[in-house]
Formats: structure tokens, C-alpha cells, sequence
């Protein structure tokens, strides 16, 4: 399972979207909607070509960030 | 040239005296009992001659060599005893000069009580006496009027070790996004150096002022673990929770490196975008992979956003510091904005078996960021009317060159007090 970030397009519907989530079998964990962005889960890589209509990038959650 | 003329005091009036002075004075002195209507004192004195007041005793020439007078009244066997430089004398009314006294009197008293009520009604800035660490002199702290008062600055760091003498009295609010692992307490020690650098005071073991803020409301955000390591997505969690407590102030004093012509992420550039319109800078650490001079490396993310301000680090000799990542992807964005102090840095620092003291010297564009942070939340409270984006330019417009090194390198130079 991985987690990925995904920043939103402006004026989309949500419901919408998190059905489109459902059918393609991605979780979605979290809303942050002061900077318009979710997080979802997947077993398969997913990118933004996947959800063209919703989502202006998704990219995965990484661990690099350090002191 | 204007004639001066001398009063001579004579011990003794005797012959052999007289003929003394008139040769040690080089005159002719004639006595006042020869003067008349043809023989003026004034023409006898005009001539180089002196007239002997035989009465007083006193002799009156002109043109004096001063320094004989004083050797002659110095030497017991002369006998002048005395001289001085005629003086000017005027009519006195002597109640015009009261009167005119108290006039003046009654002004300087109106001018004293002015400035006494000027004085007592001012609120004038304490001379400093406290010694400052070399990064707060370097960008002028000393001349600092603003504390960050109200203003609420968060740091997205490993924690605060709340226990620090420093912060155990103070107000601050955090929340962690580390599962597992509190926002008060800091084993790393990281996110507490951090925050002496942004909002300590004094160092309570030397009294030197170590911190830049120091009225700001500290908010902290834990978004990197005790190893000091996090993950994006904790670091925008923290960011969407600061937009949702109105922060002004996020400084992010870590970094993941990139390659050189990598593009920026869309993800931080939107969230530094949407901060930006909630009036929120963020302001972030450019990554220490450089080793210069041989091999410098581009910032990182997500300093390399554009909405998001990238901070160098310099050392006390004004060099850019050797670890400092510069602006290599300048087509992608990935500039350097500013530049601030980043080396040999003292801060607050938990105390453990390792470090016996509660404040250590850290090196890092981590230590440079929180500068620049502290001194936005400055400036936030010097101009309230500014938003986060004009504050922003406020300080690169402000921000100092330094001789010899790049834009590249330190963006608009070394960031100011103004």
C-alpha cells in the first residue's frame, strides 16, 4: 500500500470525485483543504493521467524530508 | 591688526624698578603726573610707551610679548607682580540686567520643563548592554524596535523540549503529526535550536541575547521524528493545520535534495500558493549537499517552490557556508532568495548525558532559516498592514549584498533589521 498526495483542481465535485475514487479501488484518508490537497492510498501506482478530471498532480508520499 | 593693551601691577614704584620694566618691556614709561591736555595717555601708549598710574601702581602698555609678562611676574626679583589683558566695559543699567536675567531665566526654565515632559512622555528604546550572538549582530538586531509581538510564528521541526529553561514559562502551542511521539518534548534537539534561534532571549548562562523574536507566539508543529526524518505528507498536514490557525510565520528548516534540472513539486508549490493567499509565509531551509567550493548542489525541496522563500547560509566571515545549496535550476525555479547566518550557531539545546549545557553551537541552513523567520514575524509587527507576500519583498528589498558572492549563491543578500 502506498500513499499518495494529490493536489485538486480548482471548482471540482468532491462526491464526484471520491466515487471515481472508489470505482478505481483507492482509499482516500485525508482532506486538506486550506491548501486543496488529499490523501489517498493504493496498492497500484497511481498518477494524475488517472484522475485528469479531478487532480492537477498526484504524487507519492515520500520519507526524505530530514534535519 | 587690533593693539592689545596690558594692566601691569608693580610691587614698587621705585626708580630701579621702573628702569627694570622699561628695559625688560623695551618702552619709555612716562608717569601719570606728566600727562596733560598735550600729552594724552592713549598717544603716549600708542607710542609703544607705557603710562605709570602712580596711584595705583599700575603700568598700561600695549602690544605685549604675553610670555615675558608671565616669566617677569614668575621671577621674584621683578617687580611686576601682576598683569592682565585690558578689558571692555559698557554703561550697566543694573535692573535692566536683572530683568533681562530673569527673561533668560524664565526661557530656560519654559525649555527644561518642554523637554523634561518630552523626556517623561517618550517611550524611549533601552540602550542595549546585552551582548548578542554574531548572527544577530550581523543582521542588526541591536538596532531592532519590533519583538514579534503578537505575532504567531510555527515551526515544523522534530519538537520543543518544553522543559529548556527557556520555554518552560512560556506559552506555546503545538500539536504533533508524528505518530507516537509529542510535540513537547525533543530528543533530537533540532527543532529546539530552531526555536532559541526564532524566539529565545538570553542564554541563562552567559546573559548573551541568542534569539530574535522573542515576544512572537512559538507554535509548534512536530513533522519530523526523533531520528529526524518526515514525510510530505506530515509536513502538509502541519501546513493545512497552521493555514486553519491563522499562522503568519512557517519556517521549515528541512529539506529533501533534488537533481539538478528536477522541477519543482506542483504539491508545494500550491501549498506555499495557497499559504501565500492566507496571508501565511513559509520559509524554508535551502539543504546542506553542497561542498563548496568544488561542488555545489541545487535547493531542495521545498524551498526550490517559488512561493516558498529558500534561505543560504553564511558564515561570521561573510562566505557563503561551505554545505549551502544554491540556485542551480534557476529555469525551474529552485533560486535562493535570501541569506542569513547558518554557522557556529548558539542556541537553546535540550540538556542530556551528551550535551551537559543547555545551549550548543549547530551549523546548517536549518540554524540560517529560522533567522530569516524571526525576523518576519519583526517585521509583521512593524508593518501590520503588509501581507505575507509584500513582507516577503519587504526583506529581499532590504536584504544586503555581500561583496563577492553570487546571487546564485545568497539571492538578494544577507537579510537586514530596518
Amino acid at each position: 500500500m502506498k500513499i499518495y498526495l494529490a493536489v485538486l483542481k480548482d471548482d471540482i465535485d468532491l462526491e464526484e470525485f471520491k466515487r471515481n475514487l472508489k470505482e478505481k479501488k483507492v482509499k482516500f484518508l485525508d482532506h486538506y483543504k486550506n491548501v486543496g490537497i488529499v490523501k489517498l492510498q493504493s496498492e497500484k501506482k497511481i498518477s494524475e493521467h488517472d484522475f485528469e478530471k479531478f487532480c492537477k498532480s498526484i504524487e507519492e508520499d515520500q520519507d526524505n524530508l530530514t534535519i | 591688526m587690533e593693539k592689545e593693551r596690558y594692566i601691569v601691577l608693580l610691587r614698587n614704584q621705585e626708580r630701579k624698578s621702573l628702569k627694570k620694566v622699561e628695559n625688560e618691556l623695551q618702552v619709555n614709561i612716562t608717569s601719570s603726573e606728566f600727562l596733560s591736555k598735550d600729552k594724552r595717555s592713549f598717544e603716549v601708549i600708542d607710542n609703544n610707551n607705557g603710562v605709570l598710574y602712580k596711584n595705583l601702581g599700575v603700568v598700561v602698555v600695549e602690544n605685549m610679548d604675553e610670555d615675558q609678562l608671565k616669566k617677569a611676574m614668575n621671577d621674584d626679583a621683578n617687580p611686576i607682580i601682576y598683569f592682565e589683558k585690558e578689558r571692555e566695559f559698557f554703561p550697566a543699567d543694573e535692573m535692566k540686567i536683572i530683568s533681562e536675567l530673569k527673561k533668560q531665566s524664565a526661557e530656560i526654565s519654559d525649555k527644561i520643563n518642554e523637554l523634561e515632559q518630552y523626556l517623561n512622555n517618550k517611550p524611549i528604546p533601552q540602550k542595549n548592554f546585552v551582548e548578542m550572538e554574531w548572527g544577530l549582530k550581523a543582521i542588526g538586531v541591536e538596532k531592532a524596535l519590533y519583538t514579534g509581538k503578537g505575532i504567531d510564528v510555527c515551526i515544523l521541526d522534530t519538537g520543543l523540549d518544553l522543559s529548556h529553561p527557556d520555554f518552560a514559562s512560556r506559552e506555546v502551542e503545538g500539536k504533533s503529526f508524528i505518530e507516537g511521539e509529542d510535540w513537547d518534548e525533543d530528543p533530537n534537539g533540532h527543532g529546539t535550536h530552531c526555536a532559541g534561534v526564532l524566539a529565545g532571549n538570553l542564554r541563562a548562562d552567559n546573559g548573551k541575547r541568542y534569539g530574535i523574536a522573542k515576544d512572537c507566539n512559538l507554535k509548534i508543529a512536530k513533522v519530523l521524528s526523533n531520528k529526524g526524518s518526515g514525510t510530505t505528507s506530515s509536513v502538509v498536514d502541519a501546513i493545512d493545520w497552521a493555514i486553519s490557525k491563522k499562522f503568519k510565520v512557517l519556517s521549515l528548516s528541512l529539506a529533501a535534495p533534488v537533481q539538478l534540472n528536477e522541477k519543482p513539486s506542483v504539491l508545494f508549490e500550491t501549498v506555499g500558493m495557497r499559504a501565500l493567499e492566507n496571508n501565511c509565509l513559509i520559509i524554508a531551509a535551502a539543504g546542506n549537499d553542497s561542498s563548496r567550493p568544488s561542488i555545489p548542489k541545487p535547493v531542495s525541496a521545498p524551498a526550490n517552490s517559488v512561493s516558498i522563500m529558500a534561505v543560504a547560509a553564511i558564515d561570521g566571515q561573510m562566505r557563503v557556508a561551505k554545505f549551502s545549496n544554491g540556485g542551480l535550476n534557476p529555469s525551474t525555479g529552485g533560486n535562493i532568495n535570501v541569506c542569513a547566518p547558518g554557522v557556529d550557531i548558539f542556541s537553546s539545546y535540550p540538556k542530556s548525558a551528551k550535551n551537559k549545557n543547555y545551549y550548543l553551537a549547530l551549523s546548517g541552513t536549518s540554524m540560517a532559516t529560522p533567522h530569516v523567520s524571526g525576523l518576519a514575524a519583526l517585521y509583521m509587527e512593524q508593518f501590520p498592514d503588509k501581507t505575507a507576500k509584500e513582507i516577503w519583498e519587504i526583506m529581499e528589498t532590504n536584504a544586503k549584498p555581500i561583496e563577492g558572492l553570487k546571487y546564485r549563491d545568497i539571492g538578494s543578500g544577507l537579510i537586514q533589521i530596518i
